[in-house]
């Protein structure tokens, strides 16, 4: 992935998307409610898939990560200091870039996501015996999505800024090759024509 | 000598399933795999910088150092943007372009057309659909994003018009081929003998099963079909 500094002008059709997205995050994340979270992520796939806008990877991506972080905060049960304080710094972070980008603020709304990204990283590494990497789950389970929207895995793993190792193990999860319009002929000819090639010997 | 030009996806799915040794047996059978000098670097740098994956890279670049996978440098620039081009102007939403295909994608394809190879080999669904029936991408595209997907036919068609029908070949098909032209025979012999199974049948399911859950483009109906064409090609050969 692209890092924000890098990204050079703001995809402005995603704009409206990002911050519906960033709302509903706030307002999931406030209600403690990761399913509410997972799903809001899933919001900007389309928006993804058609504008391969850096930043809206990154929203979808802290979304997901901020579900995934609640979920086991949830499987874990009771109150957990540091995760609450995590939990609330990330809220203000959001708020802070609705504001900017609300604002057309474009640098601060980049750094506000970095520093957001920055947070959960880090807070993953110091509470990693509860929460695995979660970020990078995060960027392989909005990879599989955007996969299914058609574009290759390799165009994919670049967008969300994994490696398409990663990305073909999970796609191979996928219903994806069970779509109709995926096979192109039979069984048979297919394999009549593979041998038909493989057997050539000049 | 079959010439085939192989993109990064099967190289892994192949690695993530120990089979790389399928293709140093295919080469001695004569046939020769190009990869092109990105898809080269791109598997292998990813790997490497995986803790997961570290050690199938390096088993990749055995196969790169054994000779089996040829590394192919030229610089194919021009065709290269001329066939992303096609594929990423050929379909628009909101009248954005739709970019589904990316440089190392391209490459294989434009490697094949220029070496005049036999055949391109790749687990990637949509490269796959843009060589052999590049409408059903649209089909798909619409069903996914519920809404118009605009649809260059001149661009779309051009993509399947420059690659004059040459053969697209998945790591499923390879297998298959391999297990009966008697590459897995010694396995099957082997494993007969401990346990009374049909060997060869759970080597072809579990192989081509395996492929698809690391990313091979192919569906479980397709796989049922190779077991039973592989096994009845078997029985065939015994009859005879």
């Amino acid at each position: 992935m692209a890092k924000a500094g890098e990204v050079p002008l703001f995809v402005k059709e995603t704009k409206g998307d990002i911050l519906n997205v960033l709302r509903d995050t706030k307002e999931a994340l406030d209600r403690r409610n990761s399913q509410e979270l997972i799903e809001t992520s899933n919001h900007l796939v389309h928006s993804v898939s058609i504008h391969n806008d850096p930043r809206a990877v990154y929203v979808s991506i802290i979304a997901y990560a901020l579900g995934k972080i609640v979920e086991k905060s949830e499987a874990l049960g009771g109150y957990h200091k540091e995760l609450d304080e995590f939990l609330e710094g990330n809220e203000q972070n959001i708020e802070a870039s609705i504001k900017f980008l609300e604002k057309n603020e474009f640098k601060s709304f980049d750094n506000a996501i970095k520093n957001i990204l920055a947070l959960i990283s880090e807070f993953d590494n110091s509470f990693s015996k509860y929460v695995q990497d979660v970020l990078q789950f995060a960027k392989i389970q909005k990879g599989t999505k955007i996969y299914e929207h058609g574009l290759s895995v390799a165009s994919v793993a670049k967008l969300v800024g994994i490696s398409q190792w990663e990305l073909m193990e999970k796609v191979g999860e996928m219903k994806v090759p069970e779509h109709k319009g995926s096979i192109t002929m039979s069984t048979k000819e297919r394999y009549e024509q593979t041998k038909k090639v493989l057997k050539k010997r000049d | 000598m079959t010439v085939v030009v192989v993109d990064s996806g099967t190289i892994i799915s192949c690695a993530m399933n120990c089979i790389l040794w399928v293709f140093d047996e295919l080469k001695q059978q004569g046939i020769r795999f190009i990869v092109p000098a990105g898809v080269k670097n791109e598997v292998i740098d990813s790997g490497l910088k995986s803790d997961k994956f570290r050690y199938e890279a390096i088993r990749v670049l055995h196969h790169f150092v054994n000779g089996t996978f040829e590394s192919y440098d030229a610089d194919l620039g021009r065709e290269t943007s001329e066939l992303l081009n096609y594929a990423n102007s050929s379909f628009y939403i909101n009248n954005k372009q739709l970019k589904v295909l990316q440089e190392t994608d391209v490459q294989v394809a434009a490697i094949a057309k220029k070496i005049k190879a036999d055949a391109v080999l790749t687990d990637e669904r949509t490269l796959r659909l843009f060589i052999e029936n590049p409408d059903a991408i649209s089909t798909f595209l619409q069903n996914k994003f519920h809404t118009k997907v605009e649809v260059n036919e001149k661009s779309l068609h051009k993509f399947s018009d420059y690659m004059e029908n040459i053969p697209v070949i998945r790591s499923v098909d390879l297998i298959a081929y391999a297990i009966d032209n008697g590459v897995f025979d010694p396995t099957i012999k082997r494993c007969s003998i401990v346990k009374n199974i049909d060997c060869r049948k759970e080597i072809v399911s579990g192989l081509l099963y395996a492929l698809r859950f690391s990313g091979c483009s192919v569906s479980f109906e397709e796989i049922n079909d190779y077991v039973n064409l592989v096994l009845r090609n078997k029985n065939a050969k015994k009859k005879s």
